[in-house]
């Protein structure tokens, strides 16, 4: 497929699973998970105790910051069920 | 502080210039936020929801940037929204979840406090609109500011304003840690804090002997007192060895202290009952706790409801080791709100009427209380020898915040028709209400370090957004970080956005008024009679009366 075509599909499947609610109930899923995990306190007391010494104070650098961190500390068994509801929503959609 | 409760100037001269039409939109905004999500969880038989697109690429958005001059909504992710207000020179724009203000200006999201009151305040009002009591169908009872009428500002007008956070060690009087640790976790609880920093309960009006409710305005008084060297509770001490089991030089379990101080409490404020008593305890700690068991022969289900003032959960052992990863706060609370098989002999169906068969019994939390307490259950008692008892020293993991929804007696059975095991399972996604009536915030933990009988308790608290260590004498400031590793014992967790009751007066109030009404109507008796003797015996009886009712206010 070419790129521009798939450029299209993913526009218009991520448009179908949020005004479907979908969308929603997957996040829902990844905060509960990644809550109970530890990882949302976790990024959260390092971005905070980051910006107490951060000078200039910078969303986007505090933000740019830790999003490596935050994305390679994801537990591997959320990410797997999460990726498991997006294909149900998907197979749903695209059947 | 910032000058002004703000970090950026530009909000300050927009607001004075076009204010209304900002903060119009803002709310707009916001208010929307919170009618879509709620449109999202109710709308089980799908609906469709409006996504709002990026304005520059088009994408569809759950959580757009919303521009505070014009219609345009934006994404983060490719910049588009920050392009835009550098395009159309616009200057602010708006978190549509969060509400947090981005000003193209400052180059960044900014803080102004009378923005985050505004935003505060339009969340609050869309929710309130949103919540319906389960059985009535009535609307929440909105939110309203104090607003000090002229006789309130008149008597404010001579007190002296003192900061609402204050913390204070609290000496060490021979093994009373424990004490010590339950004291901070109760003077951290906002709504124990708020009671009796307005006076609800003054010790210098209260006529009770020992009163564990004037230990508590008198501890309060002490924290809040521009002394900070260490406080030593010697009177609330001394209290709690006359008014419970907990006397001696002993080491004491914090747990044991905690229930004992809230039941001493209870038991001295003004108007507490044995039955849906609303004082400060039952107010602040009661929830209640459903329990149903199913005959699994007939089906038929008994439920039994119970009041509690807490939760106390089991940990989770394994052939005698603990199992680390099973121990978070939410796998206690799902192992709690799981259906357990009772023994043969522990149950007779009412309609059956048959002994020998199986039933299963479950747990659920039928009402949520404003103040959450929980106990992990560490000191294992294996036989009824105390001398056994052992420590389980493993770690629990607890969160900065929970949702309670999933361990709900509305929400526990749904759970398992619609989702039971598989990806997002346990995770409930359709409630009754916003999601925002079942979040909770941690504000204090209780810890317990080493072994049983040599241990010592230090705790946590948390003011605002910042935490504090507290080791007897010892206050220091700590991090989330320090505090959600620390090996957690007891911890504490305040509903985020509290409901309210139409306000009543109180029945003693209702009592006091009606007596005297029939004082007023039995002296007008009296003078109507117009004989002295008549006249003499009313007021004698006023006396008594008047006695009565100081009597009473002392008492209840």
């Amino acid at each position: 497929m070419p790129s521009q075509d798939l450029d299209v599909l993913h526009q218009d499947i991520r448009r179908r699973l949020i005004e479907s609610g979908e969308w929603d109930h997957i996040r829902a899923v990844l905060y509960a998970r990644l809550n109970e995990s530890g990882w949302v306190d976790e990024i959260k007391d390092q971005t905070k105790e980051k910006a107490r010494t951060m000078e200039p104070l910078s969303f986007e650098r505090l933000f740019e910051g830790i999003k490596p961190t935050a994305q390679n500390t994801i537990p591997l068994s959320v990410k797997r069920e999460v990726n498991a509801l997006i294909r149900q929503s998907l197979q749903k959609h695209l059947s | 502080m910032l000058e002004q409760g703000s970090t950026c100037p530009h909000i300050k001269a927009e607001l004075g210039e076009n204010g209304t039409t900002i903060i119009t939109k803002y709310k707009t905004v916001l208010a929307w936020n919170v009618n879509r999500l709620q449109a999202v969880r109710t709308s089980a038989k799908r609906r469709r929801i409006a996504a709002p697109s990026c304005g520059a690429c088009g994408l569809a958005l759950s959580r757009p940037l919303a521009c505070l001059h014009c219609e345009f909504t934006g994404c983060w992710d490719n910049q588009h929204a920050l392009e835009h207000l550098r395009d159309a020179e616009h200057s602010f724009c708006a978190d549509v979840k969060t509400g947090a203000i981005f000003c193209s200006q400052c180059n960044d999201f900014i803080y102004d406090a009378e923005m985050e009151e505004i935003s505060l305040e339009a969340i609050l009002g869309a929710e309130e609109k949103q919540t319906r009591f389960q059985v009535s169908q009535k609307l929440r009872e909105p939110f309203k500011r104090w607003t000090p009428d002229e006789k309130e500002a008149a008597a404010a007008e001579n007190f002296v304003s003192r900061p609402c956070q204050s913390r204070r060690g609290l000496v060490n009087l021979g093994q009373t840690c424990f004490l010590n640790a339950v004291l901070q976790s109760l003077i951290h609880n906002p709504l124990l804090r708020n009671y009796f920093l307005s006076d609800k309960h003054n010790w210098r009006q209260c006529k009770l002997e020992t009163c564990t409710c004037c230990e508590m305005d008198r501890l309060f008084t002490e924290i809040y007192s521009e002394d900070d060297t260490p406080y030593c509770p010697t009177t609330f001490l001394y209290n709690l060895w006359r008014t419970s089991e907990l006397s001696g030089y002993a080491q004491h379990d914090a747990h044991e202290c905690f229930i004992a101080t809230l039941n001493q409490i209870h038991s001295t404020s003004r108007g507490s009952t044995n039955v849906s008593c609303n004082c400060i305890i039952h107010n602040t700690f009661g929830g209640q706790l459903q329990s149903d068991v199913r005959c699994e022969r007939c089906g038929n289900t008994t439920t039994a409801i119970d009041p509690i003032l807490d939760i106390s959960l089991e940990l989770k052992t394994k052939g005698g080791d603990l199992a680390s990863a099973e121990n978070t706060l939410a796998a206690c609370l799902r192992r709690f709100t799981l259906p357990e098989k009772l023994g043969v002999k522990e149950y007779t169906c009412t309609k059956c009427t048959k002994i020998a068969h199986e039933a299963s019994k479950r747990m659920s939390i039928r009402q949520l209380p404003p103040v959450l307490s929980f106990q992990f259950k560490r000191f294992e008692q294996k036989t009824n020898d105390k001398t056994s008892t052992r420590k389980l020293d493993t770690p629990v993991r607890i969160p900065a915040s929970i949702n309670m929804a999933p361990y709900t007696s509305a929400l526990v059975r749904e759970m398992d028709k619609e989702t039971g095991s598989g990806a997002g399972a346990g995770v409930p996604f359709v409630y009754p209400g916003p999601e925002i009536l079942y979040e909770y915030d941690l504000f204090g933990v209780i810890n317990h370090e080493g072994q049983i009988d040599n241990g010592h308790y230090t705790n946590f608290a948390r003011f605002e957004d910042e935490w504090y260590r507290f080791d007897d004498d010892k206050v220091t400031h700590s991090s989330l970080g320090a505090c959600l590793s620390s090996n957690v014992y007891m911890c504490f967790y305040a509903k985020r956005h509290l409901d309210y009751k139409p306000y009543m007066t109180p029945t003693y109030i209702r009592e006091m008024e009606k007596k005297e009404k029939e004082k007023e109507r039995e002296k007008e008796r009296a003078e109507k009679d117009g004989t002295g003797k008549g006249k003499e015996k009313s007021k004698d009886k006023d006396v008594v009366m008047r006695e009565i009712d100081d009597a009473l206010l002392a008492t209840v």
